[in-house]
């Protein structure tokens, strides 16, 4: 008998084991056509305090999801799709944070937690001569309007002269067309929708997720273009290519040493960057007129990275025509000219810069972390990192109770213009309905919580709490969950 | 001096203005730097003259002969149009131009050429961002003539489109979660006879074709390209029917995997050069069903020369290259060009000549319209002769017992499929020339999109030998 009761305990341990491990499962659907998104990712958020990992899966065909084993805790579904909002899981609509949810350790969960997804934003439009008359096959670009302004998006009109971007987050963009030539040679400079070359009369078009802004007829402006021709001094004649790099756009030739001639450049500010094997050169060019430019070709050496530890420091370019892809550094030499680079410190510290050596002009200030710096052809960065990072925790409360995952929204304010944020955050509080970020920089913050308001809202704005945290402060702000 | 102005006066008073406007068919805006040509009819002694409209859409042509002229308006992403045309695309009617120095006022309309737009959908309805689409023409032989890629919500346009049948497809590719999907034609076939072809004519746009991938499995091709040794070089490039990619470059023996290749017909490319600078290549074509594994491609030498024309002096052959994934542009033969090997077609210019014949190989090469196929491989021996003992086929239009002037008359070898174009002059006589002997069809028209429902049918004219004058009078069709 006793070997069969052992073989019983064990028969009701393992159902024991099993019923513990609940199931989490849903589908996802369109928020326009209700039909469901196949081959979404979907991740499984556990909320702070909840001792498991976050798991990730693709929706099948029919747009389901199902987590099996999921251990006891509370969680948020986040699901991502490219052309999508990210969609959470309870959000009042898409956009909004998602709400957690509890799993028990009862029984399977056999709820089905449905999630709508939003299409991203678009903006269409037409780029027309005098005549109202569509242009094919014109550049036209999109640019954020919110300081830094920076080119985003790109697209060309088809042969109606139409063009359509998107992909785009909730905002307000500015659009432009590019400079080019006619069919008769006569010249176009780049035009801002609705009318006019310069930026301040540019007409900011704002697009709520899953609109179209549509109609946004820009109307071409005649203008004179320009010729740079320029002599290349290349080492050993090798082949090099030279990227002409404005705000609207870049044109590539290929060259080797020798004089080249580049026509109809757009008037205002030019890049001019060189790039061959080993070898690389920048400068820039105010072109007001026909111009000349001698370009050379530098060797360059491995950018020389002290003080970031064991921390792998990112870098990206950030040329006129907007920023490029991130790349991590592994000794490789990298094009002269403007960059920005980034460094992700653990817990106990903070990013204090990221600067050429022997620099002594203030720092400029980063944008969501990532400092600007002009790379020569022999870098040596200097990366400063303190160990006396600031942190704000606190507890979320409704009425007097705290809230469960309530979602907190922390953004870093620019000291000369604080409308305009340099860095934000977003967490969730834990089971209790506490928070915490960490490794912070000293500075003026603004932080709220809610599931109902975009924090760009200027009723969130209004309600939100802003404090100023000194180097190695650790400040506590309780906040009560915000209601429209 | 005097008399010199008086010699002035007397030639300008002989020499009129032909003026007029451009304007959009459809919104009636006028339209900008479009070229406008004026071509005398024949017996109208004066040569073409093109201008481009100004800002306004306007155009004046200065100093023109007495005579009889067609106005014909092109510009990018419009049909053709000719001023006095009953509908855009359509030929339009002569205008004379006396010597009274007005040649009146043409206002041309033009039409947008046609488009297609539609949506390429996964099972569930969504559209798929940032997939290739395919445009093919229904007519044989077959060619994909224009692509583009979907956009955030998975839809496309494929524009400046000639009024016709056309096939769209969407291209092969991995889904999200690497499930693959294979060339689709609209709206879910994968096979050309159960494809849904689209219709369009000029000025129109052909809304809401569905593509709807069917998944299968795409297939892997491995193997080597043996390239010519350091500093020699080579590169394999894999052509479809929905376009290319570059699966191997380098010297010596080059590895290579490539994979997510559409079941059916593929074509290999290998071009390069040694070391000092000879070229060599290679083409292959094959019907790909199964992975293929271990596959070698070579890059031979390839021997200079084998295209010889002869019969008429100083004609120079036309060459484009035409792979599975279309035609290339046209270009004049080098005097050292090498065509790297594939399949090729060539023409000569028209003039007061024929093409007797064009032997590839020893036999006659296959022929469409006026261009012959030929395959270059590592040696090509391909044989032109001209001969300028061309055939003619002429006579008068007529309408009711009176000649028609400037009638279009459409002449049609109906064993090559060549056509001729050709207007009769203000006596309603018309003359087309540069035949080679065969069987011919000729009708003349206004209203040309129409022919198929044309009151009468296009007379049938048999040229029995070269240099043999056909004459033949046309009664001018009408709908």
């Amino acid at each position: 008998m006793k070997p069969l009761a052992a073989l019983l305990a064990l028969a009701v341990s393992g159902f024991s084991v099993h019923v513990r491990a609940a199931t989490v499962q849903g589908v996802i659907f369109d928020d326009e056509t209700s039909n469901p998104i196949a081959r979404s990712q979907v991740t499984l958020d556990p909320l702070p305090g909840t001792k498991t990992r976050r798991a990730t899966m693709l929706a099948d065909d029919h747009g389901r999801y199902v987590f099996s084993s999921v251990p006891p805790g509370w969680y948020i579904v986040r699901v991502s799709r490219i052309g999508f909002e990210t969609g959470e899981f309870g959000q009042l609509r898409p956009g909004l944070p998602g709400k957690p949810f509890e799993v028990r350790d009862d029984s399977d969960d056999d709820q089905l937690r449905q999630i709508l997804m939003r299409r991203q934003a678009a903006i269409s439009g037409s780029v027309v001569d005098d005549n109202n008359i569509g242009i094919p096959d014109w550049v036209v670009s999109v640019y954020t309007a919110r300081p830094p302004i920076k080119r985003i998006a790109e697209a060309k009109t088809n042969d109606r002269g139409d063009f359509r971007v998107g992909e785009l987050e909730r905002g307000t963009y500015i659009v432009r067309a590019g400079g080019g030539q006619l069919e008769d040679q006569s010249e176009l400079v780049p035009a801002y929708y609705k009318y006019g070359t310069a930026l301040s009369g540019a007409e900011p078009i704002f697009v709520r997720l899953g609109e179209t802004a549509a109609f946004t007829v820009i109307h071409t402006v005649a203008g004179q273009l320009f010729d740079l021709s320029g002599q290349i001094l290349a080492p050993d004649n090798r082949p090099i290519s030279i990227a002409l790099i404005s705000d609207s756009g870049r044109r590539t030739i290929s060259a080797k040493a020798g004089p080249f001639l580049v026509s109809g450049l757009a008037p205002g500010t030019w890049e001019i960057l060189a790039q061959g094997a080993g070898c690389g050169s920048y400068q820039t060019i105010l072109i007001d007129r026909n111009a000349f430019v001698r370009v050379e070709c530098d060797a360059l050496s491995a950018p020389v990275v002290t003080g970031a530890g064991s921390h792998p420091v990112y870098a990206r370019r950030a040329d006129l025509d907007g920023p490029g892809d991130e790349l991590e550094l592994h000794g490789q030499a990298l094009a002269p000219g403007p960059w920005e680079f980034m460094v992700r410190p653990s817990s106990d510290q903070y990013l204090v810069s990221i600067r050429n050596q022997g620099d002594t002009t203030p720092v400029p200030l980063a944008q969501d972390g990532w400092f600007p710096v002009q790379v020569g052809t022999a870098p040596q960065l200097q990366v400063n990192l303190s160990n006396k990072p600031a942190s704000i925790s606190g507890n979320v409360t409704a009425s007097s109770m705290p809230v469960t995952g309530a979602p907190v929204f922390l953004q870093l304010l620019n000291p000369v213009t604080p409308e305009l944020v340099l860095q934000a955050w977003e967490a969730r509080a834990d089971v209790k309905g506490h928070y915490v970020f960490n490794s912070l920089p000293p500075g003026d913050y603004r932080l709220m919580s809610s599931y109902e308001l975009d924090y760009d809202e200027p009723v969130a704005r209004e309600k939100s709490s802003t404090l100023r945290l000194a180097e190695g402060q650790s400040a506590e702000q309780p906040l009560e969950l915000l209601q429209p | 001096m005097r008399f010199l102005a008086i010699l002035l006066f007397a030639v300008c008073a002989r020499a009129a203005v032909v003026e007029g406007v451009i304007l959009d068919d459809e919104t009636g805006n006028p339209l900008a730097r479009t070229n406008v040509t004026l071509t005398p009819l024949p017996g109208t002694p004066a040569q073409s003259v093109t201008v481009r409209t100004g800002a306004r859409g306007a155009f004046v042509i200065l100093s023109v002969r007495t005579g009889w002229y067609v106005l014909r308006a092109t510009r990018r992403g419009y049909a053709p149009a000719e001023d006095g045309a009953s509908k855009p695309g359509r030929p339009g009617h002569a205008f004379e131009v006396a010597d009274d120095r007005t040649g009146g006022f043409h206002e041309i309309h033009m039409a947008h050429l046609a488009a297609i737009m539609g949506t390429v959908f996964d099972e569930n309805g969504i559209g798929i961002p940032n997939w290739q689409v395919h445009l093919y023409t229904t007519r044989k032989p077959m060619r994909r003539v224009a692509s583009t890629t979907t956009d955030d919500r998975g839809e496309f346009r494929l524009g400046e489109l000639d009024t016709g049948n056309y096939e769209v497809r969407s291209g092969p590719g991995p889904l999200e979660d690497k499930t693959t999907v294979l060339a689709t034609y609209s709206q879910a076939a994968v096979e050309l006879k159960d494809a849904f072809p689209v219709y369009v004519v000029v000025g129109e746009t052909k809304k809401n074709v569905a593509i709807r991938p069917v998944k299968g499995k795409l297939l892997n091709l491995s193997g080597t390209l043996q390239a010519p040794g350091y500093p020699g070089r080579a590169t394999l490039t894999l052509i479809t029917d929905t376009g290319r990619r570059e699966i191997a470059a380098g010297s010596g023996n080059v590895p290579f995997t490539a994979s997510g290749i559409q079941p059916g017909p593929i074509e290999l490319v290998v071009s390069g050069g040694n070391a000092i600078g000879a070229l060599c290549g290679s083409f292959i074509d094959l019907k790909i069903d199964k992975d293929e594994f271990n596959r070698t491609y070579p890059c031979s030498f390839i021997s200079p020369g084998g295209i010889q024309i002869s019969g008429v002096q100083q004609v120079p052959i036309i060459l484009r290259r035409v792979d599975l994934d279309g035609e290339s542009d046209v270009h004049a033969l080098g005097r050292d060009e090498m065509p790297i090997p594939g399949h090729w077609e060539l023409t000569v210019p028209r003039g007061d000549y024929y093409v007797q014949s064009v032997r590839c190989y020893s036999r006659p090469c296959p022929q469409a319209g006026d261009w012959y196929a030929f395959e270059s491989n590592s040696y090509r021996d391909v044989r032109i002769q001209l001969s300028s003992n061309a055939a003619t086929i002429s006579g008068i239009v007529k309408l009711k017992d009176s000649p028609v002037l400037g009638a279009p008359v459409f002449v049609n070898n109906v064993d090559t499929g060549q056509n001729w174009t050709v207007r009769s002059d203000p006596n309603g006589h018309y003359s087309a020339t540069g035949l080679s002997p065969g069987t011919y069809t000729v009708v003349s028209s206004f209203n040309i999109d129409d022919i198929e429902n044309l009151s009468g049918k296009p007379l049938t004219v048999r040229v029995y030998g070269p240099g043999q004058t056909v004459t033949q009078d046309l009664e001018l069709l009408r709908p």
